[in-house]
């Protein structure tokens, strides 16, 4: 285990590696700053970048720049009340009061310092966690995969932003998308219409890029204008003053970080969650909560903390179990594919030093982009002032030649503008887009679990298998449990109206 | 057209899509089409159960929000929050799903249909370009018109402003990552040595 731990740090410790982690950091800070542009975005556009790169370097360009666009975010809440991402709309209650009163340095710094903590726990927690999880991930067979997979699926469609049923729809797209392509089980083309180029199946990075940095572009071509407005004010803190609150608030790091943490490792449930939860959590135990909305830096530090911690959490499930833990990790699971590294039990039991070398990458990244953002805010904060005239052209021919580069694939140019204009409907109307994307990765794990279940254990292999059944049990009860909620939910407020009725009259 | 028809217009191309993948899956072997036959049938079922639903229920009660159904519904964080932040978010929310825009009128207006042709025409020209002279030509191409014509920069700025980043897009694709460059229809040289 110490082997594997030392040996992930030693890979980290090479110039390329050292080197992609200071880039993924910077660009991560710059497109976190840009509304809109989240860390999705960033990974998309970074994915034919990895092509060829060893796992370590690769990691560092990939975590470094989410990692990055997670306070690139919240700096665009702090400063001009507009959150780069919807995880980061917490930061908006306490972050822009203490910008309007001068205080955007110390917002910012404590902003950078409750991250930087968060991430080194969740980076502590994920190492923690490794030997607990292998042994029971050891004692799991295709069956149990099978409904792993199924869970996540389920889990992230129901708890999808927007309805329902388009978010289980957008799940189910991504599953079929998945399945187009010569099928490795029958050796059967499926849904090629006797292409030649769909034999290979749809390319993951490609419809990434299509998906979210394409449609992403669209947007902002069809919304027009400046992407925010701000006024300046005189500053009047520092952001030393900032650092020294969150180190001084440890208690609340630490509540906020095992918070943040626990929402990271169940799949599907977003940072957005993670940051609102957190702000609640701080404004119950605050001495001050009178103060909370006006201001106070305790508003700044626990949904930050969270952030930082949630990225461990959700590497957990991604790789231990090959479920993604969010969109994010979705992306990662992509990359994983394309350097040849399968996650899961595998990834427990031979590949354990590249674990570690994750572990690593979230704790050096979150510090990092600590120091960074300590010494770029003062830069940094006008970004979000560039028109998109000029953002559009070169993120667009970025991502035409991204997606060729992927495969060499001329045809692979088409797919990315195929899946623009289908990422650009699926957001309009609300098809969640990473709904798409976690069916599209998990739909083989599905079939291929599926297919071996039932040669092992046969047609009603569930029934063999009683872990298998517990957990189909658990796939139906978290399915079910909203649509409960929200019925029981209805009754009540009909009783009420009734009484109120009966009461008038 | 309204918004309800636009939904009932993807909706049912998404319901049409599932059914094709059904009537397609039909050639295959039972084995292989086994998993895509179930994901598509709930795919239609899905589809054909919110086409029903957005027609004779109102729009609002067929969101099941994240951040309502967790915080508020589940666990009461949101409603713990004070009335003005209450307010703060909802104002945020609405700012992300683009509800409060303030649109100017005229044909090109923000969010128009225009608007969202001529953005998807602009990516088809991209893509054309890319066909046509390559990819390493279209960087310049496409990112110098686009400014020049945005107006958003003079000519000069924008030549300047194209042949840079053409030139570190190159440099890093291909002097560093060895991708081969297509030639594009009209072989004009770029990215073949």
């Amino acid at each position: 285990m110490l082997d594997a731990a030392w040996a992930g740090l030693v890979a980290l410790g090479t110039p390329t590696a050292i080197f992609f982690t200071v880039v993924g950091i910077v660009y991560g800070i710059v497109i976190g700053l840009l509304p809109g542009l989240g860390g999705i975005v960033a990974m998309a556009l970074l994915l034919p970048f990895t092509w060829g790169m060893d796992f370590a370097a690769a990691m560092s360009l990939l975590i470094g720049a989410h990692i990055a666009t997670i306070w690139g975010s919240s700096a665009t809440s702090i400063l001009f009340r507009v959150p780069g991402a919807a995880k980061s709309v917490a930061l908006i209650f306490d972050g822009y009061p203490m910008t309007q009163r001068g205080e955007a340095s110390r917002a910012l710094g404590a902003s950078a310092m409750a991250a930087v903590l968060g991430g080194v726990y969740g980076a502590i927690f994920l190492a923690i966690s490794i030997p607990i999880t292998r042994p029971v991930m050891m004692a799991l067979g295709p069956a149990e995969y099978l409904m792993l997979a199924l869970w996540g699926l389920t889990i992230i469609a129901t708890f999808s932003e927007g309805s329902l049923l388009k978010g289980m729809t957008a799940a189910c797209l991504g599953v079929l998308t998945a399945f187009i392509g010569m099928d490795v089980v029958t050796a059967t083309p499926r849904f090629t219409f006797d292409s030649v180029t769909l034999m290979d199946g749809i390319s993951f990075p490609v419809a990434m890029i299509g998906l979210f940095a394409v449609s992403e572009m669209m947007k902002l071509m069809i919304k027009g204008g400046t992407l925010i407005e701000r006024t300046v004010t005189e500053e009047n803190s520092s952001v030393w003053q900032g650092v020294r609150d969150a180190c001084s608030h440890w208690g609340l790091v630490i509540r906020s970080s095992l918070l943040g943490l626990w929402i990271g490792v169940l799949p599907g449930i977003g940072q957005s969650v993670g940051s609102i939860a957190t702000y609640a959590q701080a404004l119950r135990t605050s001495k001050h909560p009178e103060t909370f909305g006006k201001g106070n830096v305790e508003g700044v530090i626990a949904p930050d903390a969270s952030l930082g911690a949630n990225e461990g959490g959700g590497l957990l499930p991604t790789l231990a179990l090959g479920i993604p833990g969010g969109e994010g990790m979705a992306i990662l699971l992509i990359a994983f594919i394309g350097l040849g590294v399968v996650p899961g039990p595998q990834m427990l039991t031979h590949n354990l030093d590249l674990v570690y070398t994750l572990v690593w990458v979230v704790a050096i990244a979150s510090i990092v982009t600590g120091i960074f953002a300590i010494l770029l805010t003062p830069i940094l904060a006008r970004v979000p002032t560039l028109n998109p005239n000029v953002i559009v052209p070169l993120v667009l021919a970025v991502c035409v030649v991204g997606a060729y580069s992927d495969r060499q694939e001329v045809s692979d140019v088409i797919v990315a503008g195929v899946f623009g204009v289908l990422g650009y409907i699926m957001d309009k109307y609300r098809y969640s887009r990473a709904n798409f994307v976690i069916g599209m990765v998990l739909a083989l794990l599905i079939e291929r679990n599926l297919h071996i279940s039932v040669s092992l254990y046969g047609d009603w292999f569930i029934f063999q298998r009683p872990v298998a059944l517990g957990m189909l049990f658990l796939i139906i009860f978290t399915t079910a449990w909203p649509f409960y909620k929200n019925w029981k939910r209805d009754k009540e407020l009909k009783k009420v109206a009734q009484a109120e009725h009966g009461s008038a009259s | 057209m309204s918004r309800r028809w636009q939904e009932n217009i993807v909706a049912a191309g998404f319901l049409l899509l599932f059914v094709g993948v059904l009537l397609e899956t039909m050639n295959y072997g039972p084995r292989a089409s086994m998993v895509p036959n179930i994901i598509a049938g709930i795919g239609a079922a899905l589809m054909l159960a919110q086409l029903i639903l957005q027609n004779v229920r109102s729009q609002d009660s067929l969101q099941v929000d994240l951040l309502e159904l967790i915080s508020a519904r589940a666990t009461g964080d949101e409603e713990a929050l004070p009335e003005h932040m209450q307010q703060s978010l909802k104002e945020a929310k609405a700012k992300k799903a683009g509800a409060d825009a303030e649109q100017p009128t005229g044909m090109f207006r923000p969010g128009s249909l225009p608007r969202e042709l001529m953005a998807i025409g602009v990516v088809c020209c991209a893509i054309g370009l890319f066909f046509l002279i390559g990819p390493i030509p279209t960087m310049f191409v496409f990112t110098f018109s686009y400014l020049t014509l945005s107006g958003h920069f003079g000519v000069m700025r924008a030549f300047l402003v194209s042949s840079v980043f053409t030139l570190f897009v190159y440099g890093l694709f291909h002097a560093w990552l060895r991708i081969d460059m297509d030639k594009g229809l009209f072989d004009l040289g770029f990215g073949l040595w």
